[in-house]
């Protein structure tokens, strides 16, 4: 969501416009960094974006923020266990997964999760989690200017 | 506080396994932090309770702005997009 996708748009408004809504896993933590240095490294950013993006990360997920960091713990990893055996998925992409069930899973009347991603594996599994799963964004007109 | 409310945050911060004192503080430092208007009370009951990351303020040294967030850029959907194309993982 920080160095532009299709949907773009989309995304910003579901963060900014409409806050409290969105949460994220642990792992972005480091995730995160990682897209952000590759970018650097390929020149799709510059130093001065990649610390500016570093921070407004840091910014939105704070107490103050926007965004909501899940914490992983033990029963995370034994779900993502469980997931990579039922599903086709990656490793990291499991652990996003359990996060979003664990979640749900809490109280799903109280707050139902959506897992929004870009990657179809990972929407695949996630609808048959029992999770309502956004893979396609809408693309507005201002994604389409950029 | 009336004793319902007393016994209600007593259960939930053992529940989430720290101190009624360390509790209210979690609640306190989400719902003080938030802007007026935006409601983060799922955020404030997910950080007392443990399953939300309790982070203090940052207060990082350069931040973009949401407007500089907000600015498009066009790239390929998903994985096609070259600057996540290659994963961190083998599959």
């Amino acid at each position: 969501m920080y160095v532009g996708q299709a949907g773009q748009q989309w995304i910003h408004e579901l963060l900014y416009r409409r806050p409290g809504l969105a949460m994220v896993s642990e792992l972005a933590d480091v995730e995160i960094p990682s897209l952000l240095s590759r970018s650097l490294r390929n020149h799709v950013i510059s130093d001065e974006e990649h610390q500016g993006i570093l921070g407004r990360y840091d910014v939105d997920t704070s107490s103050d923020g926007p965004i909501g960091v899940h914490r992983l713990s033990p029963a995370t990893y034994a779900l993502a266990r469980q997931i990579v055996l039922d599903e086709v998925v990656g490793t990291l992409d499991a652990v996003h997964l359990a996060g979003a069930l664990q979640v749900h899973r809490q109280d799903p009347d109280r707050q139902p999760v959506t897992l929004v991603t870009l990657d179809r594996r990972q929407a695949v599994a996630g609808r048959r989690l029992g999770l309502t799963v956004v893979d396609d964004p809408p693309v507005t007109g201002a994604d389409r200017e950029g | 506080m009336d004793d319902e409310l007393a016994a209600a945050l007593k259960a939930r911060a053992r529940a989430a396994g720290v101190s009624v004192n360390e509790y209210v503080t979690r609640l306190v430092r989400v719902a003080v932090g938030a802007p007026a208007g935006e409601d983060r009370s799922w955020k404030a009951a997910g950080v007392a309770d443990g399953w939300l990351v309790d982070r203090p303020p940052a207060n990082p040294r350069t931040v973009a702005s949401r407007e500089w967030v907000d600015r498009p850029r066009t790239f390929p959907p998903g994985y096609r997009n070259p600057v996540v194309e290659e994963r961190d993982e083998h599959r």
